[in-house]
């Protein structure tokens, strides 16, 4: 008994230890296989399921960086980006196209066919409009909650704050922030925000898990652009440009502001302005910046440089006459004439009357080379190497291929052409003593760190006349504004001013032959400022003005008035001189330059009852607005004006006796009428 | 024939200890990764929030921009009557 249950237990510990065997072999093959597999996993497969769980879980994503900011030079916002909404459709999950096209028409200001059209097809992806207005993406909101193939997409849009101030300087871009006119085209390589791929971790559910997108990687954004623009100056300048390119009934003008000494452009306006935040709405026309791109034949504002050549050769003395023929100089089969009859003139008086016949003759002394070699020298026929697109050299040919009556017309500005950039970089070497400058707009440009990684080149100026010469020429300009010089109306009571009047025929291309009804008014000159400060130089320039077609009644009022308001903002002028600043007596002035340039026996004729009457209100019927504004200038009064052309009606009445604080009120025809 | 004496367990106090220790990392590491997910969901969304408050400021600071800009102060300021100073009376702020 004792020996069966002895056998028994050997046997179940012998079944036992089969069992456990058996487990073990079991277990031990399934650690074996569970090993291969994740040898066969890990090792074996290894770079083809890292691959795929690359694919599923990591993504990268094409980031566009901001693009950089255009500042004037008191660090204002020019230009700038901002975010906003673009909507995008994905037409193959649009069910009913036609009514979701009839719903967004009316929202989005666009056709129901042409939405239709980008609705159209199994595409994945379409633009439906871009760039939308807080308004519409509110007003979309519910659509693309209830229309799935319909969404938003945040896009960059770059806006420009200050609207038309400086938009021909600043010019804009395409829908993708890219630059396509202006400085934003010149400097797009710096303004440019880098692109970068970025990736990322996503769960199962698409989400984000970690990005190596920092929010804001300062050195991918676009750099920083400072502009030499001052906003106040430029928002005077094409304030007081309008007032005279509109007061003077002209087609459109352009008004300059430049330090003399190196170049900085404080200002460029440009009359009609143009707003870049709306450029579809305008005329392409306008888009170009005027003062760079568009050459011009300067007129009388080019004689300076005649007296400069003069000078320079050492034939001429300042003090030298010149017969200027008593108004009529024939030259070959041409004649030559004066707008008044001189005899003999000094050559600073041949600058300050503009003789075309003391330039000419001067011009035919000096002979064509060396005259040449000075406009050459002073930049004309040449790029100013101004920091902007498009900028065309301008035209001065050969001295080689003058005839005679092109050295003649050349004296006095006709026949060479130039930007008015680059006549206002010809005045500057002028006044800073004789030293050529280059115009720049950009004053420097930052990176995100904050580090200036542009500056325009501070090159050695070259000089281009002595200074000797420099203030001679200097002193003859001063004259032009003397009373019975071209242009009075520059003067500023307090100040020494110096310019030239312009008054240059347009050429009609379709006669081939100069206008005698279009021509383009200008002046150019600077005032004096205290020691050690740069002189600035103004240029204001009308285009086509009917009211009068002179330099020294349509531009250098505005001349003036720039310089008025550059003298108080600079703190040119000391407390005592500011309060002289006030509107002159245009009284005196107009008469002189009635007599000066105009010849016109109206103008002296109202200035002379005006003076003779000051308190009674004179009869300014059948005037000019123009012509009423520059006489009651005396008065100091308020005016309000209504409508276009010439003054129906005043109150006053006329002969009322003027009692202080009385305004006057002028009524205009609307029809548009010539002098 | 002696008794074999009964060998001492190999699975002493230490082992445990360190079966324990193991454990624990392993939750520890469990715990760490999920904080590593939690923490990646909150940083995107502080990067989302960021983004937003810096668009925001932008535009607010264009809107800014707008309003200061010189001609628009022009315009409000002759609609409340006030007249364009003559230099004399004008002092430009530094």
């Amino acid at each position: 008994m004792k020996q069966r249950t002895k056998r028994e237990s050997k046997d179940e510990r012998r079944r036992l230890r089969q069992r456990i065997g058996l487990v073990a072999g079991v277990v031990v093959f399934s650690l074996v296989a569970v090993v291969a597999r994740a040898y066969f996993l890990q090792v074996v497969k290894h770079n083809y399921y890292l691959a795929r769980q690359q694919s599923q879980c990591n993504s990268s994503r094409l980031v566009r960086y901001k693009r950089g900011e255009i500042l004037a030079s008191d660090g204002k916002v020019l230009a700038a980006s901002i975010k906003g909404e673009s909507l995008y459709a994905e037409p193959r999950r649009v069910q009913d196209k036609r009514r979701l096209a009839k719903g967004l028409a009316p929202i989005l200001k666009m056709k129901v066919s042409s939405l239709e059209r980008g609705l159209r097809g199994e595409r994945g992806f379409a633009w439906l409009k871009r760039s939308l207005t807080p308004g519409q993406v509110e007003a979309l909101q519910p659509w693309c909650k209830k229309e799935p193939g319909l969404a938003f997409s945040k896009e960059a849009r770059r806006i420009y704050p200050n609207r038309d101030l400086a938009g021909q300087v600043l010019g804009f871009t395409n829908i993708d922030c890219q630059g396509q006119e202006g400085l934003e085209l010149y400097y797009d390589e710096y303004l440019q925000g880098r692109q970068l791929y970025v990736s990322m971790e996503r769960d199962a559910r698409r989400q984000v898990v970690e990005s190596s997108q920092s929010a804001e990687l300062d050195h991918l954004k676009g750099k920083t652009v400072y502009l030499t623009i001052d906003r106040r100056l430029q928002a005077w300048a094409e304030q007081e440009l309008e007032t005279a390119v509109t007061g003077s009934r002209g087609k459109g003008g352009v008004a300059l502001v430049m330090d003399a000494d190196n170049g900085a452009v404080l200002a460029m306006a440009q009359y009609p302005r143009f707003n870049p935040n709306s450029k579809r709405k305008n005329n392409p026309a306008l888009w170009r910046n005027r003062a760079v791109t568009d050459l011009l034949e300067p007129g009388s504002t080019l004689k300076a440089f005649t007296l400069v050549a003069a000078l320079e050769s050492g034939i001429f003395k300042i003090d030298d006459l010149v017969d200027c023929e008593e108004g009529k100089f024939k030259v070959g089969n041409r004649t030559i004439h004066d707008t008044h009859e001189y005899g003999l003139l000094r050559l600073d008086e041949v600058l300050k009357y503009s003789s075309n016949i003391g330039c000419s003759k001067i011009a035919e002394r000096i002979g064509a080379e060396r005259f040449y070699a000075v406009l050459k020298n002073f930049g004309f026929g040449s790029h100013s190497g101004i920091d902007y697109p498009h900028e065309p050299s301008g035209r001065l040919r050969p001295w080689q291929k003058w005839r005679e009556i092109d050295l003649c017309n050349h004296s006095f500005g006709q026949g060479v052409s130039m930007t008015s950039v680059q006549l206002v970089a010809a005045y500057a070497a002028l006044a800073n003593g004789g030293h050529r400058v280059t115009p720049h707009l950009v004053a420097k440009i930052i990176n995100g760190a904050g580090w200036t990684v542009y500056e325009p080149p501070a090159k050695k100026s070259s000089r281009v006349c002595s200074s000797k010469v420099a203030q001679q020429v200097d002193r003859a300009l001063a004259l032009v504004v003397e009373d019975d010089g071209t242009a009075p109306q520059a003067r500023i009571p307090g100040f020494r001013v110096m310019g030239k009047t312009g008054t240059a025929q347009k050429f009609d291309f379709a006669k081939k032959s100069y206008s005698h009804k279009n021509y383009r008014a200008s002046f150019v000159g600077y005032v004096d400022p205290p020691k050690g400060q740069s002189r600035k130089i103004v240029y204001v320039m009308v285009d086509e003005p009917r009211s009068s077609i002179y330099g020294g009644l349509v531009a250098a009022p505005a001349f003036q008035r720039i310089n008025r308001h550059l003298l108080s903002y600079l703190n040119y002028a000391s407390q005592t001189e500011l309060a002289t600043l006030t509107i002159p007596d245009y009284e005196e002035e107009e008469a002189g330059c009635s007599v000066a340039e105009n010849g016109s026996e109206r103008v002296e004729n109202f200035t002379g009852n005006a003076t003779q009457a000051a308190n009674v209100m004179p009869d300014f019927t059948g005037r000019t607005i123009r012509d009423a504004l520059i006489l009651i200038g005396s008065y100091r009064r308020s005016v309000k004006i209504s409508g276009q052309g010439r003054i129906v009606s005043q109150k006053p009445q006329p002969g009322t006796t003027l009692e202080p604080g009385l305004d006057f009120v002028f009524h205009l025809s609307s029809e548009s009428s010539e002098i | 024939m002696a008794v074999k004496k009964k060998q001492p367990s190999q699975w002493s106090w230490p082992n445990s200890c360190l079966l324990v220790v193991m454990v624990g990392m392993i939750f520890y590491c469990s715990w760490i990764n999920n904080k590593i997910v939690t923490r990646g969901y909150r940083l995107n969304e502080l990067r989302q929030a960021e983004k937003q408050l810096i668009e925001e400021q932008d535009k607010l600071e264009a809107e800014l921009a707008t309003l200061k800009s010189p001609r628009n102060l022009a315009r409000l300021a002759r609609r409340l009557g006030l007249k364009e100073p003559r230099p004399g009376q004008k002092m430009v702020l530094p």
